[in-house]
């Protein structure tokens, strides 16, 4: 394409969910995802998808099949824990299996910005709060320095108006 | 979108500094015709091949509407370079003041250009054409445009049960050709929505008396789009206009009353 493979340049979001072990992980989440992917995303009406001008005619053709019969998005409104976490669409488990998951596919898709979205569904405060400190605590410290031997810079990231400057690598992350 | 007529063919216009190249179908024998499409792009429909049987019809493709060429939008940022666009576009086809017909959106775009440059055309057909605004005949466009896809055929027909209006929103026979079709008339609204908002803003109001051609202005008084009430705001604007209002008739004038628009058209054409 003409670019640098920068990772910073890209940017994702993933639904995760951290307890202290796989089993607890599945009996404190199970339900408030299903709730989540069901009522949620699986859930918006084909027209709320496609709303003129929002997506290229490609991904409008992709979001229509996937909302149709056997398509993605309509699968979710019948998805079960096991089909979500086995397919990743959310990853939950223990600190170490939520890490490994999710070092495999930063690096697999050169992942510079992640965006991880702890409360789900009717997940209700106490284990939201518990399962964010776990990330934070557990699983972050592996992620953050994925990219620093590479030595980029993250040239994108937000910053105060009036300010100058790139933030290199991570620290970006360590800085917000 | 293009369907129909074995001898409509396809002509690419390079314009605005070869940035662009528009896809134009002609059709037809006789003097030159130009007709701008609606809101969801261009759909070569049965009242075009009677055009085309006297005039040789230009139906310019609005940027990005075209299957194939999707970003072609993305060179076109303001109504104004649109408008400058179709104008470079005519002098490149070679047209010596053509008659221009614009539908809806399209009339608008007509309308407009009629009115920044009063020799381009040298006669001005504008069906329902979008444009004006009025706060109290509101056009319900985002509604249309935004809402539930069953309820789209209200907005465009007196009559949505007929088989001319089935005809004229029908999706592919084969099921795996539907999603595209869709995705592609979703698209194409989003490219001509990107100037037809904000209707109000554009300022046709003010340069419409700069129109010098002979205009004739078709309306179906039951259109659920854009209210009956504008053609008299189109027709007060420009000087020795015709306003033509048709009985149990709704937005797709040709669609609803495909006889009598035609008489008022040809018609005038000819007149």
């Amino acid at each position: 394409m003409g670019r640098d493979r920068n990772p910073y340049r890209l940017g994702f979001v993933q639904v995760v969910a951290v307890s202290e072990t796989d089993e607890r992980a599945e009996k404190e989440f199970a339900k408030h995802l299903q709730a989540h992917y069901r009522s949620g995303p699986g859930a918006i009406p084909r027209t709320a998808m496609a709303v003129p001008g929002y997506a290229e005619p490609a991904a409008i053709e992709g979001m229509l099949r996937s909302a149709g019969h056997g398509g993605m998005l309509a699968r979710l409104r019948t998805a079960t824990y096991r089909e979500l976490v086995d397919s990743q669409v959310a990853i939950v488990g223990s600190p170490a299996t939520v890490a490994d998951q999710i070092e495999a596919f930063v690096r697999e898709f050169r992942i510079g910005n992640l965006m991880v979205m702890l409360q789900n569904g009717s997940m209700p405060r106490d284990l939201t709060e518990k399962s964010i400190s776990l990330f934070g605590e557990e699983v972050l410290p592996r992620l953050r320095p994925i990219w620093d031997e590479e030595g980029w810079t993250n040239q994108w990231w937000p910053r105060a108006q009036g300010t100058t400057g790139a933030v290199t690598g991570a620290a970006a992350g360590r800085q917000a | 979108m293009t369907t129909g007529s074995a001898d409509v063919r396809d002509e690419t216009v390079e314009v605005w500094d070869s940035r662009l190249r528009l896809h134009v179908k002609i059709a037809g024998d006789g003097p030159p015709l130009l007709y701008f499409h609606p809101l969801m792009g261009l759909s070569w429909s049965p009242w075009l091949d009677q055009l085309a049987q006297r005039y040789t019809v230009y139906a310019p493709e609005h940027p990005g509407t075209s299957p194939g060429d999707p970003q072609a939008i993305r060179e076109v940022q303001t109504f104004w370079e649109l408008l400058l666009v179709y104008e470079e576009a005519i002098r490149k086809l070679g047209l010596e003041r053509p008659a221009a017909i614009g539908q809806s959106f399209g009339g608008m775009v007509a309308a407009d250009l009629a009115a920044s440059f009063p020799r381009v055309f040298s006669r001005l057909v504008l069906l329902s054409p979008a444009g004006l605004w009025r706060d109290d005949a509101p056009i319900p466009l985002m509604e249309m445009v935004a809402g539930p896809p069953e309820e789209l055929p209200t907005y465009v027909f007196a009559h949505p049960e007929s088989e001319a209006a089935r005809a004229a929103l029908a999706l592919p026979a084969d099921p795996e050709q539907i999603p595209k079709a869709i995705a592609q008339t979703i698209w194409n609204t989003g490219c001509t929505t990107k100037f037809a908002w904000p209707i109000a803003d554009h300022g046709l109001d003010r340069r419409l008396h700069r129109i010098q051609v002979p205009t004739l202005i078709v309306w179906g008084r039951e259109d659920a789009l854009v209210p009956v009430a504008y053609a008299k705001e189109f027709g007060s604007r420009i000087a020795g206009s015709q306003v033509e209002v048709i009985d149990d008739c709704g937005h797709a004038v040709p669609v609803d009353q495909p006889e009598r628009s035609w008489t008022a058209i040809s018609g005038f054409l000819a007149g």
